[in-house]
């Protein structure tokens, strides 16, 4: 048995270069991506950044136009039929066969997986059904099944051969808040018994609850990728409000002039308005260094009135990369949001080193 | 990036072991295409499309039967008088007909009788049903085959399919083998009924069915005869299925192939007229083209197999058997490959 017991430092998925151009369109372009066993990776991109056709190359449906894709040790253009039995997937939106019920459409499926015809697999098609709740509705035909139903008998198709890889594309499309709470919960289980899960969201929230490793991708080239922790503690502010605006400004240049000599954990500091217009300090740094900060400034005999760590959210990273990446993104003015929040800079006397505030990231 | 560099990405990792309750059938070539065999029958028993053809199917070969005995009856009951052929001069009284005028026309009128129930008794019965199988089940199939191709495009399930593990070309030929069975499922079905159905009509004429040279060649002959329309059946199924895999669509599966069926015979015609009207070598060539056409070869094969049926005229082979199937096989070849090319090589976005 040792020689299949799980490696968490196996390669499940290596893309090399992988690229796909559909006529003039480059809708994935040297795409260079590896994710671990045990890995719920999250795939992350605006609309059209070439999430679904990356996920249909690992699957070959599509031929890559350069670059190749290797799964489970094996490459995907030539030993595909090695590959898929071991990989549950939706793409989009599921579809099945609308004149067949759920559970005969599953039989169906499993047939197509290689698994035994016939009554055999009754007790599996029943576990994943009774796994994604559709038991009650398993003899209803699927024509009749409403959006979260038709998404579950997706996922309940996707585990029906207990694939080590599971590729989730956009898993909770039409999922009611109820719903996608029980996939994130079916996520972090499957996560648990050592599964591979690839999931592309547009729910970052999500993503972020279940992912521990992100990829984010924009007009078809890989942005960012990365633990979603670091990427999140790169994101990291502390909040820091002084008791009247002479406190704020003093403690502004004095961090000010930390970060100048030399204090390369505060990547960024800018004063904004809190929702009560009250002006506060923020610090771009990890939330680790709060305490230090505090201590720099009591050193200062300036004592904070507040001092809060920030975390960041994935949503922010995301938008922020995806804009930073692209200027022109189409959601501009979320991106603004995400970069600059509600802050409102205050004016910084010439002699405090405005340069490191509209310096930064 | 925090992947461990060190890891060989083509490292071949080994398939875990699937929890208890999944269970694998085999996983050789032919296995898998017969359980794919096996998954496109359960779903076409489980169409409503399917049932419904099918009950058309059975319908429409009892309809047949009992449209001639209706027709006999008809004839039965129409009076000898009615086949009297009495010379009548202009501007004079038709003259009485006479016991020999009487005795023929009840000649006739058996004749008749008996030329129509013929249809109703083997091999007559045998010949009708493949009729019905040339025309109405054709199109029957022609429709089912392009559904369950073209459906699988229009709906979006083949991205379904192809991401199950057989290969694609697996998925296909599991297509193919589904057709080839639904066509001698039918035969096997239609013919004994049609015997039956024919037999039960032929009561009401009191005309007893003849068993004279039903011998074991005879029935070969009855098996060889099936398998021609067999043959023609799946030559349209793949027809069907190479329209729909290339228009990605039923409706380019089912149009593209019954426009096929019913414009050929007018092309042919069309030819062989404009072949006449050809002069030297062209017009020779043009009205040879419909020698090469599926239609007429899969007639020509259908009725140089039919002859050889006792109490069935013969009537001179148009086509050898030898080019007819050489024809037909030419034409599958072009539709399984074609179907087989793009299948494999298509991206599928939809």
């Amino acid at each position: 048995m040792d020689n299949i017991s799980p490696h968490h430092d196996d390669i499940i998925i290596s893309t090399s270069r992988l690229t796909k151009v559909f006529g003039n369109l480059v809708a994935v372009n040297d795409l260079n991506l590896q994710v671990m066993r045990g890995d719920v990776f999250g795939f992350l991109g605006p609309n059209g950044s070439g999430k679904t056709t990356t996920i249909r190359m690992l699957l070959g449906l599509i031929r890559p136009t350069a670059g190749r894709a290797v799964i489970f040790g094996m490459d995907n253009t030539y030993r595909l039929s090695d590959i898929l039995p071991r990989i549950g997937a939706i793409i989009e939106m599921p579809v099945f066969y609308p004149y067949l019920s759920g559970s005969d459409n599953l039989f169906a499926v499993a047939a197509a997986s290689g698994m035994t015809s016939g009554k055999a697999n009754r007790q599996r098609i029943s576990e994943v059904l009774e796994i994604v709740e559709l038991q009650q509705a398993a003899h209803r035909s699927y024509k009749n099944y409403s959006l979260g139903m038709k998404q579950r008998m997706g996922i309940a198709a996707a585990l029906l051969t207990d694939p080590e890889l599971i590729l989730l594309d956009e898993p909770t499309n039409g999922l009611d808040p109820a719903g996608v709470y029980e996939i994130r919960q079916l996520i972090k289980r499957l996560a648990s018994l050592g599964k591979t899960i690839f999931v592309s969201s547009h729910i970052l929230y999500e993503v972020q609850q279940v992912c521990n490793r992100v990829a984010i991708m924009q007009k078809g080239n890989l942005i960012k990728i990365g633990q979603v922790s670091e990427l999140l503690r790169q994101h990291e502010q502390i909040i820091v409000r002084m008791n009247g605006e002479d406190e704020t400004r003093q403690a502004l240049n004095y961090l000010t002039q930390i970060q100048e000599q030399g204090a390369s954990w505060i990547k960024h500091i800018q004063v904004e308005s809190n929702r009560q217009n009250i002006k506060q300090i923020q610090v771009d740094a990890p939330l680790s260094h709060s305490a230090e900060i505090n201590a720099l400034l009591a050193q200062q005999q300036l004592f904070a009135a507040e001092l809060r760590p920030l975390e960041a959210s994935l949503e922010e990273v995301f938008l922020e990369v995806t804009a930073s990446a692209n200027p022109n993104t189409e959601h501009p003015g979320m991106a603004a949001l995400a970069r600059e929040g509600n802050r409102e800079e205050m004016p910084i006397p010439p002699s405090s080193a405005p340069n490191s505030i509209q310096g930064g990231r | 990036m925090q992947v461990t560099q060190s890891n060989d990405p083509e490292k071949f990792i080994p398939a875990q072991p699937r929890t208890s309750s999944v269970i694998m059938g085999r996983q050789d070539y032919l296995s898998t295409v017969l359980r794919l065999i096996g998954m496109e029958l359960y779903k076409i028993r489980h169409r409503i499309m399917s049932k419904v053809l099918a009950a058309l199917a059975i319908i429409a070969t009892i309809a047949v039967f009992v449209v001639i005995m209706l027709l006999f009856l008809i004839t039965a009951n129409t009076p000898v008088s009615s086949y009297v052929s009495v010379q009548c001069q202009p501007g004079q009284t038709c003259p009485q007909p006479n016991a020999t005028d009487l005795q023929q026309a009840q000649v006739q009128k058996q004749t008749s009788e008996a030329s129509i129930s013929q249809a109703l008794r083997i091999p007559g019965s045998l010949a009708l049903v493949n009729q019905v199988c040339r025309s109405l089940v054709m199109i029957f199939i022609i429709i089912l085959f392009g559904t369950v191709v073209g459906g699988e495009y229009s709906v979006g399930t083949i991205r379904l399919l192809f991401t199950r593990g057989p290969t694609r070309t697996q998925f296909l030929l599991g297509k193919m083998g589904t057709a080839l069975a639904i066509i001698l499922l039918t035969i096997l079905v239609l013919v004994p009924l049609g015997i039956i159905v024919g037999l039960l009509c032929n009561l009401v004429t009191g005309i007893s069915p003849s068993v004279d040279g039903l011998s074991a060649a005879w029935f070969g002959q009855v098996i060889l005869f099936f398998l021609s329309t067999a043959l023609g059946l799946f030559l349209y199924a793949m027809m069907a299925i190479c329209f729909s895999t290339l228009g990605r669509a039923t409706a380019a599966g089912v149009a593209g192939a019954l426009s096929w069926a019913f414009i050929e015979p007018l092309a042919s015609t069309l030819l062989s007229a404009a072949g006449n009207f050809t002069p030297g070598n062209w017009g020779d060539i043009i009205k040879a083209i419909p020698d090469y056409l599926p239609g007429n070869n899969l007639g020509a094969l259908i009725t140089n197999e039919s002859p050889r049926l006792p109490n069935t005229v013969t009537t001179a082979p148009t086509l050898s058997t030898l080019h007819a199937i050489s024809v037909l096989v030419v034409y599958l070849a072009i539709f399984i490959g074609i179907s087989l090319w793009v299948n494999v090589r298509r991206n599928v976005t939809n």
